[in-house]
């Protein structure tokens, strides 16, 4: 390894370590900022400080593989699921928000998708469950945060949703079981 | 399409403004836009391309880690290279830093140390760029919070290099250099010396913030008094170089950025038009 190699290794590790805190900070700071762009609904219904808290230990052991800051918190809706068994379990209804995450995660690829001529745009297939159900409350959440996105009056909690882009509108539809196995 | 060329004081195209832009038709002469925040499909894009139409651009990257020593992503400069084909910009410009390690994405202009190898590295990573891309681009001063003990050259001297290496140009970031003049205690004055002016093709001027007694470089405010100062000393020796007014969050009304770019171009006209010693008035744009 050259000396410069190693002078940047170094200093990467350095953020990474907090042994060069304002990096750090930063470095924190700008991945906390994209989740809340991500996830807007379900910072709404967390809260800045349940949400913060939730994402910054989400940002220390999740590593950004891509260029493109929009993509972080691929993840995230799982760690939200995994919040059923932390020390705030029985505070919000940790699957229902999963599955907004989910959502939310979908319609930002969806939105940020290439055009694409064989596949619908940056389309994302999710599986539903009925005690996930999304509850008007999170429909009204969703609906107010994703002003480029069309959604449905209702979900059935018995039918996958797949999200895509058509033209400049995201679309978010219930569809049956049958297409959405042909989509996976 | 807009005329290809770009003068005077412009404004940074934020997403938040994409549709004000495009119904307000605001009298701007050119926008510099993100350019990594429109490389896939989506709505900003073809907005993007109707405000094309109207205005000239500027394009400014903040991926390509041209101070690492990670490989060089070709799908993303690809990506890129499709942009300034379709929109025609007519400056590229990025960061003399590192953005990612062992691909590890860390979206944060770091700093490189200034060696003779950093020079040879970040030179050569941009020869390679510019002959893919077909054209020159700008690199830019970042803001520093800690510094490389092992560095010979100053920052100064470490771009006047890297640009002569590599035939580039130089984005002259008058923010970034006053804010490491506050926090590392590097002289404003000594770095504008030792910038070779006629590689300097685009200014960014911005606003600071404060956290205890460090400045922090976050784009997110009027442009200060001390900033001013540095960019009116600027304009005495080069008073036409296109100039930037940059703010990224907490952005403001659109009337609050036309003023500031207004406020710019007063700065300029005043020192363009001034008789110099020798009773000429002094404009001369930088190649």
């Amino acid at each position: 390894m050259s000396c410069y190699a190693r002078l940047i290794e170094q200093f990467a590790e350095g953020v990474l370590s907090e042994e060069i805190a304002a990096y750090t900070d930063n470095y924190i700071g700008a991945h906390l900022s994209a989740i809340e762009t991500t996830y807007p609904a379900l910072y709404e219904q967390l809260g800045a400080d349940t949400f913060g808290a939730i994402a910054q230990m989400y940002i220390r052991h999740h590593v950004p593989q891509s260029w493109d800051i929009n993509l972080y918190g691929e993840a995230f809706y799982h760690w939200i699921r995994g919040q059923t068994e932390g020390g705030k379990a029985d505070s919000f209804s940790w699957g229902t928000l999963a599955r907004i995450a989910q959502i939310e995660y979908a319609i930002s690829i969806a939105y940020y998708a290439k055009e694409s001529q064989e596949l619908p745009d940056g389309l994302s297939l999710i599986e539903q469950s009925e005690q996930d159900q999304i509850s008007p409350d999170l429909l009204c959440a969703l609906t107010k945060q994703h002003p480029y996105t069309d959604f449905q009056a209702y979900y059935d909690p018995k039918l996958p949703i797949i999200v895509w882009r058509e033209g400049i509108r995201v679309q978010v539809r219930s569809v049956a079981h049958e297409l959405f196995q042909a989509l996976e | 399409m807009a005329a290809r060329n770009i003068k005077g004081a412009g404004l940074g195209l934020r997403p938040l403004h994409l549709h004000e832009v495009l119904q307000e038709q605001p009298d701007v002469p050119w926008f510099e836009v993100h350019i990594c925040n429109y490389l896939g499909g989506g709505l900003n894009p073809f907005l993007l391309s109707q405000i094309n139409e109207i205005y000239p651009f500027s394009f400014h990257g903040v991926s390509l880690n041209l101070g690492g020593v990670d490989v060089l992503d070709f799908d993303y400069l690809s990506d890129l290279k499709q942009a300034i084909n379709t929109y025609q910009p007519v400056l590229v410009s990025e960061h003399a830093c590192f953005t990612a390690h062992d691909g590890h994405f860390f979206h944060d202009l770091l700093p490189v140390p200034f060696t003779d190898e950093a020079v040879q590295h970040m030179a050569n990573r941009i020869k390679v760029v510019q002959d893919f891309l077909g054209r020159q681009i700008l690199i830019e001063n970042v803001s520093r919070y800690a510094t490389y003990a092992e560095s010979q050259l100053s920052e100064g001297e470490f771009l006047a290099a890297v640009s002569r290496e590599a035939d580039c140009g130089l984005l002259l970031d008058l923010n970034n250099a006053y804010v490491n003049q506050h926090n590392l205690g590097e002289s404003v004055d000594t770095f504008l010396l030792e910038i070779p002016v006629e590689r300097v093709a685009e200014i960014h001027l911005a606003g600071y913030s404060v956290k205890e007694d460090r400045l922090l470089d976050t784009h997110s405010a009027e442009v200060t008094h001390e900033v001013w100062e540095v960019f009116e000393k600027y304009c005495e020796q080069c008073p036409m170089v296109p100039c930037l007014i940059e703010w990224d969050s907490k952005l403001p009304s659109f009337d609050v950025l036309m003023s500031q770019m207004r406020k710019a171009q007063a700065y300029m006209d005043f020192r363009a038009y001034q008789p110099t010693a020798e009773g000429q008035s002094c404009l001369v744009m930088p190649v």
